[in-house]
């Protein structure tokens, strides 16, 4: 079998395309750092200052890196929520809706069992919660299998539902008389995720990394995996070939709302301890640039996350230091998205004129 | 053999030194094309030889690299398709062109001046000058694949077209069909004008052109005489092999000699029954009084059968393949060796042997974005994997063989497989197909768009899986294939089988009837 072909490219191949793929990155973060700091001029502010600021406060000290990976966690659990039925080919904008009931489910067996021990509760939860977003994802799924709604349409408009649940859930069933506003009651203690270290991080972000990791070995080893993909690939092959399409388009969307409601249990069990008006905070937004950012790699989204998480964090030390606003961070981030789409468009001009001017010589 | 080149008036159309490439690949490497007045030329080769190429240069759908091109001796710039009309050029896709809700004698005039002019009259004097007999008033919506091609003659000629160039017109036409569009190319030719036929049929090309123009790998053959040449040395300079026309495989390809005289090996005639279908239907969506889709099928196939389905492209065929393989929902039974089959999932057909070669091989047939290992895999995944684990090593190993088997060329099995040609991704679609140990084979146009080795070596794959006991259903709507293949022949028309015909006894023309549902 001398004239057999390569199962893969030579691992040296390999490893220069992945050299050369990561370049359109870079140079997008650059040039998207680039417009921002003219921006930060215009504005009157330092931009050396500014992005020393944003860039370096999650690395000082010990408060900064915890803060940063526990909002890593949210981000990190709202972009897979995006990315596993974006790899079906189907677009779950519904991250924080799911995200909200599954805080609401946390919260009600949180405040309702609060008496029980820690090794009860605690479990039930964020199961409670993980349950309560995949529920509110099955109803958009449903809607998308049934009756062929639009799933971009369903979720969207599910997120805005959500919203006055959680203001009813808030400032009626179990409101904190003593807060001013949509606050629940606090939950049991037992429910509380246990903390780490000084200063405290919650175990919640362990439970993630080891999540995301699992996640990322099923997408690329697994039938569910392989499934996933090939519908979004190919749907009507992947129909002709035995794969229950519509079924596994249902089931991206159900744990998809299951990893949204465990943000939100999160939130509540390691962050908060209650449940409270904004809590979904702009997750949903940013779940979606590192998704997309990602291009639906469940392997690059932790990274990328942290990324953003970085940036998030920054941009309040960033406020105090130079005084440039806080927004900038998200014109910077919807920027570097931005740059890596131009980029690709980029790309295929270059390898278009190359390939021309070989034929050429 | 003689060379067509010394004339005293200069030809109608010389093209020549044309070069064309298309990033590295080298379409049409420096030919040489001349069409005299009143001549119906066939520019011949396989798929993939560069004819259509050539011609949509000369339709200004192309810019060449290099190259001239002379009409009645003068040189002509054509940059745009609107320039070769203006030049007296007429072309006719395979694909048609036209505004399905106008009517024929808008499409016609569409895009032309219509000042002063009669259109409804002048189609109606044209359509009877040519015998190309339309009704100008009918809506091209409603009209058949073989009048819809009429329709595109009469635009070319309405624009006055000297040279008219048909691009495999004969695809989905009936025999009847055929030697109507023929005469009506000779009587164009009569009044003076010139008729290109681009084809890969031998048969058609000795049937009907006064020269023919052969092509390979995008370069010029040879230019002959129709009367300088036969059946055998045409096939000999389209492959280039001296040996290739003693293969019958090849022989089908090309589509030589009268159909229904080519023979294969025909298996042992009296097996036992395998497939029994019953009154499989497929009901049409639309509900109401609409005819089902699949209507009443039944079929009772040998072991190491070879059925082949004829028909005209449109009558059913795509939802008569996937309810014979299981992926659409029908009411019937289909029973494989004693197993009832209908009404189970998809993946349960495929496991049981009932593989399906789908004709839109890009749409149906492949995941585009992934690599060659994963569309191997996919619908064999479920078995590959061990507590939902996908042994994608042993795939790539698995992939590596099966790419040397099936002659795949591809850099890598890591490729994704929407970069391979036509021919490779059929052959990627076969060995994946052959993986499942097919039990029943259904191939839909399994051929089309094939260079000639890609076609043979499709054919031999499924004679081989026959002599191995596989049932095989070939639908095809090239009629030369079935009759060659198949050991029985019917006809799909309107979601019905009609007719049953064994080898031996086909009559192109009576399948030609039944195929426009005229014999049922």
């Amino acid at each position: 079998m001398s004239t057999a072909v390569a199962a893969r490219p030579a691992a040296a191949d390999r490893a220069r395309s992945v050299l050369v793929s990561t370049v359109p990155y870079v140079l997008a973060v650059l040039a998207a750092f680039a417009v921002v700091a003219v921006i930060i001029v215009l504005l009157g502010h330092d931009p050396a200052k500014a992005f020393r600021a944003v860039l370096t406060n999650s690395f000082r000290n010990p408060t900064g890196m915890v803060q940063t990976l526990q909002k890593w966690v949210p981000l990190t659990l709202l972009a897979i929520a995006f990315a596993i039925p974006l790899a079906a080919g189907r677009f779950n904008i519904g991250g924080e809706g799911q995200m909200i009931l599954g805080a609401t489910g946390a919260v009600a067996v949180g405040i309702t069992l609060s008496e029980l021990p820690l090794v009860i509760l605690l479990p039930l939860t964020i199961l409670a919660g993980v349950v309560a977003g995949a529920l509110w994802a099955a109803v958009a799924a449903w809607l998308m299998e049934r009756y062929k709604v639009n799933e971009i349409l369903s979720t969207v408009l599910l997120n805005f539902v959500s919203f006055e649940i959680l203001d009813y859930v808030a400032s009626v069933v179990w409101s904190d008389p003593g807060a001013g506003g949509a606050v629940t009651l606090p939950i049991g203690v037992g429910a509380e995720l246990p903390a780490l270290g000084r200063p405290p991080m919650h175990v919640g972000v362990i439970l993630v990394a080891l999540l995301a990791a699992v996640a990322a070995f099923l997408a690329k080893r697994s039938v569910a995996g392989f499934e996933l993909s090939a519908v979004g690939l190919n749907e009507r092959a992947s129909r002709l070939h035995g794969i229950r399409t519509g079924r596994v388009a249902v089931l991206s969307m159900v744990v998809a709302g299951a990893v949204g409601g465990l943000a939100g249990a999160i939130e509540v069990a390691g962050v908060h301890q209650r449940m409270l008006e904004g809590i979904q905070s702009n997750f949903l937004l940013l779940g979606i640039i590192i998704g997309l950012i990602a291009r639906g790699s469940l392997t690059a989204v932790p990274f990328v996350a942290f990324g953003i998480a970085v940036l998030e964090v920054g941009a309040g030390s960033m406020q105090r230091v130079s005084g440039a606003p806080v927004e900038i961070v998200l014109i910077l981030e919807g920027l570097i998205l931005l740059f890596i789409l131009m980029s690709d468009v980029i790309m295929t001009r270059l390898r278009r004129a190359r390939a021309t001017k070989v034929a050429a010589a | 053999m003689s060379e067509t080149t010394d004339t005293a008036a200069p030809p109608l159309l010389r093209m020549s030194g044309i070069r064309k490439t298309f990033g590295p690949v080298v379409a049409l490497d420096g030919v040489d094309f001349t069409v005299e007045a009143r001549q119906v030329h066939g520019l011949l080769g396989g798929n993939g030889a560069g004819k259509t190429t050539l011609m949509n240069v000369l339709y200004g759908l192309y810019d060449p690299d290099a190259g001239s091109i002379e009409i009645d001796g003068r040189p002509v710039a054509i940059a745009s398709p609107r320039d070769a009309i203006a030049a007296g050029i007429g072309m006719v896709h395979q694909t048609f062109l036209q505004v399905d809700v106008f009517t024929v004698a808008e499409n016609v005039v569409l895009g032309t001046s219509t000042k002063g002019v009669d259109a409804v009259a002048r189609i109606g004097e044209l359509s009877e000058r040519f015998g190309l007999a339309v009704d100008p008033t009918a809506r091209v919506a409603d009209l058949p694949v073989g009048v819809r091609q009429r329709v595109e003659i009469l635009k070319a000629l309405y624009r006055g077209a000297k040279v008219l160039v048909l691009d495999e017109p004969t695809t989905n036409l009936t025999p009847q069909e055929v030697d109507d569009l023929f005469g009506s190319m000779r009587a164009i030719v009569d009044e003076g004008m010139s008729v290109v036929l681009i084809t890969h049929k031998i048969r058609e090309t000795m049937a009907v052109c006064d020269a023919m123009t052969i092509m390979r790998d995008g370069r010029w053959v040879a230019t002959l005489d129709a009367a300088a040449t036969t059946a055998d040395d045409l096939a000999d300079r389209m492959v280039g092999a001296d040996s290739a026309s003693e293969d019958e495989t090849v022989r089908v390809a090309l589509g030589e000699g009268e159909v229904g005289e080519a023979t294969l090996v025909v298996p042992a005639a009296e097996s036992e029954v395998r497939l029994t279908v019953e009154g499989l239907s497929v009901a049409n969506p639309g509900g109401g009084d609409s005819p089902p889709l699949v209507d009443n099928v039944s079929l009772s196939l040998r072991r190491g059968e070879i059925l082949g389905i004829a028909g005209v492209a449109g009558n059913g065929q795509v939802e008569l393949a996937e309810a014979l393989t299981g992926c659409r929902a029908a009411s019937g039974s289909f029973v494989l060796d004693d197993v009832d089959l209908a009404g189970r999932p998809t993946a349960d057909w495929l496991a049981t042997g009932v593989v399906y070669v789908p004709e839109d091989r890009q749409r149906d047939g492949i995941l585009p974005g992934a690599g060659l290992t994963e569309n191997l895999v996919l619908g064999s995944h479920r078995r590959r994997a061990s507590r939902g684990l996908i042994n994608w090593s042993q795939a790539r190993r698995e992939a590596v063989q099966a790419i040397d088997e099936f002659s795949v060329k591809t850099p890598s099995a890591a490729t994704p497989c929407g970069q391979l040609s036509g021919g490779n991704i059929q052959r990627v679609i076969l060995a994946r197909a052959f993986s499942h140990d097919p039990q029943v084979l259904l191939l839909h146009n399994p051929t089309r768009g094939l260079d000639i080795a890609s076609t043979t070596f499709v054919y031999d794959r499924i004679r081989r899986a026959a002599a191995a006991g596989c049932v095989v259903i070939v639908i095809s709507e090239d009629l030369d294939e079935v009759i060659a293949l198949a050991d029985r022949v019917q006809v799909v028309y309107a979601g019905r089988l009609v007719g049953d015909v064994p080898r031996g006894a086909t009559d192109p023309y009576a399948l030609g009837r039944l195929m426009t549902g005229v014999g049922a």
